[in-house]
């Protein structure tokens, strides 16, 4: 690497597994250390989701979303938005604006929250979709300094998921603005066509609340006053049940092509293009382009890319090409270094950090057993309507 | 003869305070604007002309140098910042860290400070700021110590004072204007622009791009705003916006 | 190392900035042995041409940058400092520059016609480069050069005058490249690999 500065340990194309293989469908290979190969050598990835998009029946679906719209509107006649969304300056949210406001005519409240690393270009897309669509906007801008311990605590505990902070707090803040407002839906601009793909041991889930507050409790320092936990009792109770909100993907049930999406945005809508999926934050820039792939061998591309091929809308050679193309530039070391400053580490420890071993999320008090129960719980529930039905 | 269109500058106004951005409206109940480093490094991406910084920490804060080094280095280009200079040495502090230029507003009719600050750093380090509020009858008083102490009447004494001062720039800011959206106050532009022998300044109120456009038309030469800058739709949503 | 002159005028700390994030090693100074052993020499400055000659001439700077001049090392005069660079200053009188400008006088803007004074706000140029450039301006002289080839830029206005000079190892500019974003750091990178200190 002739960037200087920057520290290349080789893990980014090997992993730490001994045997490299590749999976012979999706790009994904061993740098997930629990992938499977079948014996035509594709990865358990491949067999998961090519099965359930094969059997994608996308006529059923957009029944469906008429359905639950139609049920929808019906209900919010008397109130001023029929749901509120998620709006981040990416690709997904604001084709979902667009997709929302202009094709199922619903009146949404667009929220943004900013913590802190918006780069100019989320900002200049946000404007042109409220603007362009004409969408009210609210904005939750979260204490910084409060911030910034959090992210600093998750950098310093060594773990793979450094952005569970921001994930987690958009998580939350949109909850707690659907609750004020008395908005019952929130629409969300995930989709599975590009996200379906995602090892667990690339990153742990970002809505547990009890994740996220020890881990502060073990690196942080002062307390998360001025940060909102989502907290399990709320996940499973009562948001869902007392206050009953709940959360649509409409992404889900349409054929969603990212590239089009893309093409639509940015000739109709005044949207920019930058690049990297989820580079509207700087923060996630780093953390994905360079903190996973140094210090883990993660490369988040391929997890992408994966989930692409398998919903059919890349071909695998394709992927490969865009993975030959560097993760960094001529800024990345310069970028480093802003990322740095705003967390106040210096540089030099930040480093150190990058060559010590990581830590694995089951180090940390979670709530995944109550996620485990409640998931068998749920399907026994299943199980006992269907039998108690037939 | 007027100086060409190109030399117009729009500038986006912050108020700092415990290093965090704020906006006020009419110069009360401060609203948090995010963390300021990244509200610069937004600002310098969309090339703005200039920017003006103001602390709104109080009288008796001191100014924490070190930090302000450290978000003035996420901006190339002009920074201006104000809030309690009272003394050379301040001056030459902010200059070192890579200030371009002070706003001297409570301290301004000290006039021994102000020759002094001319002479040590040239005219062009020097902007005047005066905060202007209006009374029952429609006559300007100047206003210090964050709108709170009034001083004087705002008259052509004022500006008599200001030209023999030799400041590089003077801004008047009309507070009862400031984020509301009512348009910049096109008299004072009128009846005052060409009075002054520098470059003059009008803050408070403005709405969009084409309000900024004409008041530069009707004679100011340059437009200071905060709201139309940070803020979005009815809501008065949080969203950094910048348009030359 | 790129020596940024320490005379006590002008903040070099956008400057220092600037080459930073160009990964340019730079420094601030007025010590004789950091200025012998620079790879090149900028010359700062804002405020009156009178005090800055009186500065440097107080440090001894004159005779240093001048030895340094005809070694051919590579001089940059921003603002003020591309002001001192040149014969003299009609500004409170007449004062004496350092002269490495032949030909090169610093006159009023009035002058030319310019009513309110300094000069504040960003201004394009015209040159026969093939990039556009538009700098940000604050001054109220300006370098008056009888000599056609020096001038690489000139402001692109009705009252059209000369703000980027060159004459072999010396580069004058009357704006501020380390105030004006993009565009200064476009005219950095020019001028840092035209003197060879960067690829």
């Amino acid at each position: 690497m002739h960037n200087s500065g920057l520290i290349d340990n080789g893990f980014l194309n090997q992993g730490r597994q001994n045997k490299y293989k590749k999976c012979s469908r999706t790009v994904m290979d061993t740098t997930d250390p629990y992938i499977t190969f079948n014996e035509n050598g594709e990865s358990n990835h491949w067999t998961e989701f090519n099965h359930f998009f094969t059997n994608l029946d996308y006529e059923k679906k957009a029944e469906e979303l008429n359905v639950l719209f139609k049920d929808l509107k019906l209900e919010r006649t008397k109130y001023d938005y029929d749901c509120i969304m998620g709006l981040s300056g990416g690709v997904d949210s604001s084709y979902l604006a667009y997709y929302a406001t202009k094709v199922l005519g619903l009146r949404v409240l667009a929220v943004h929250v900013d913590a802190g690393w918006n780069s100019e270009l989320a900002v200049h897309n946000i404007h042109e979709i409220v603007n362009r669509l004409n969408i009210d906007l609210e904005t939750v801008v979260i204490d910084w300094d409060v911030m910034r311990r959090l992210q600093k605590a998750f950098v310093l505990s060594g773990l793979a998921n450094l952005d569970i902070p921001q994930d987690h707090i958009f998580i939350s803040s949109l909850f707690a603005v659907a609750r004020k407002s008395g908005i019952k839906t929130i629409l969300s601009g995930g989709n599975m066509t590009s996200e379906c793909i995602l090892p667990n041991s690339w990153g742990y889930d970002c809505a547990d609340g009890w994740h996220v507050k020890s881990v502060f409790k073990n690196f942080g320092e002062g307390n998360l006053k001025g940060y909102r936990i989502y907290t399990p009792f709320q996940r499973y109770i009562l948001y869902p049940f007392v206050y009953r909100i709940k959360s649509l993907r409409p992404l889900d049930y349409i054929p969603y092509n990212k590239e089009e999406a893309k093409t639509f945005l940015i000739k109709e809508l005044g949207w920019r293009d930058y690049g990297g999926k989820h580079y509207e934050s700087t923060f996630t820039k780093i953390f994905q382009s360079y903190y996973l792939p140094v210090k883990f061998g993660f490369d988040k591309r391929k997890a992408h890319l994966s989930s692409l091929i398998v919903s059919g809308q890349m071909t695998r050679e394709e992927a490969l090409k865009i993975l030959e193309e560097p993760l960094w530039n001529d800024n990345t070391n310069s970028e480093i270094n802003y990322f740095c400053k705003k967390l106040n580490i210096s540089r030099e420890k930040f480093d150190r950090i990058l060559t010590e071993k990581g830590r694995d999320y089951s180090e940390f008090r979670n709530s995944e057993n109550i996620r485990k129960i409640l998931k068998v719980v749920f399907s026994l529930y299943k199980k006992f309507l269907n039998g108690h039905n037939s | 003869m007027v100086n060409r269109e190109s030399d117009k500058r729009v500038i986006p106004t912050l108020l700092l305070k415990d290093r965090g951005f704020y906006k006020t409206k009419r110069f009360k109940n401060p609203r948090y604007l995010g963390d300021p480093i990244n509200i610069l490094k937004i600002f310098n991406e969309k090339e703005v002309d200039e920017i003006l910084i103001l602390d709104i920490s109080g009288s008796n804060s001191a100014i924490d140098y070190l930090y302000l080094k450290e978000i003035v280095s996420e901006c190339f280009m002009p920074v201006a910042y104000g809030g309690n200079i009272n003394s050379v040495s301040q001056i030459k502090e902010c200059l070192k860290i890579g200030i371009e230029k002070v706003c001297i507003c409570s301290a301004l009719f000290n006039e021994e400070f102000i020759k002094s600050a001319v002479l040590n750093f040239g005219s062009s380090t020097i902007i005047g700021k005066i905060d202007i509020k209006f009374d029952f009858f429609g006559t300007p008083y100047i206003y210090t110590n964050g709108g709170r102490k009034k001083v004087m009447k705002f008259d052509s004494e004022v500006v008599e004072y200001i030209n023999r001062m030799e400041l590089g720039e003077i801004c008047i800011n009309i507070i009862d204007k400031e984020a509301t959206f009512k348009g910049l106050d096109d008299t004072i532009i009128t009846d005052f622009s060409h009075q002054f022998s520098m470059p003059f300044i009008i803050s408070g109120g403005a709405i969009n791009k084409s309000d900024i456009q004409q008041a530069l038309n009707l004679g100011a030469d340059a437009v200071a705003a905060g709201a139309c800058f940070v803020y979005q739709g009815k809501h008065n949503a949080v969203l950094i916006s910048y348009e030359r | 190392m790129v020596i940024i002159v320490d005379y006590g005028m002008g903040n070099a700390g956008s400057i220092i900035n600037m080459l930073s994030k160009l990964d340019v090693e730079c420094k601030l100074s007025n010590e004789t042995h950091d200025l012998e052993k620079a790879r090149a020499l900028i010359l700062p400055g804002v405020g009156s041409f009178a005090q800055g000659m009186l500065r440097i001439k107080e440090l001894g700077l004159d005779h240093i940058i001048t030895r340094l001049h005809l070694n051919k090392l590579p001089i940059l005069g921003i603002c003020l400092g591309a002001q001192l660079l040149t014969e003299s200053s009609e500004e409170h009188g007449f004062n004496k520059g350092l002269g490495l400008l032949k030909g090169v006088k610093t006159v009023d803007l009035a002058e030319l016609g310019f009513s309110k004074l300094p000069r504040i706000g960003w201004v394009n140029l015209k040159t026969d480069m093939s990039e556009s450039f538009r700098f940000y301006h604050v001054h109220r002289f300006f370098m008056k050069c009888s000599r056609k080839d020096l001038i690489l830029g000139i402001t692109d206005d009705i009252y059209s005058y000369p703000v980027w000079l060159n004459e072999e190892n010396v580069t004058a500019v009357q704006f501020h490249p380390e105030k004006s974003h993009r565009y200064g750091f476009e005219f950095f990178k020019k001028w840092l690999i035209e003197n060879q200190i960067k690829e």
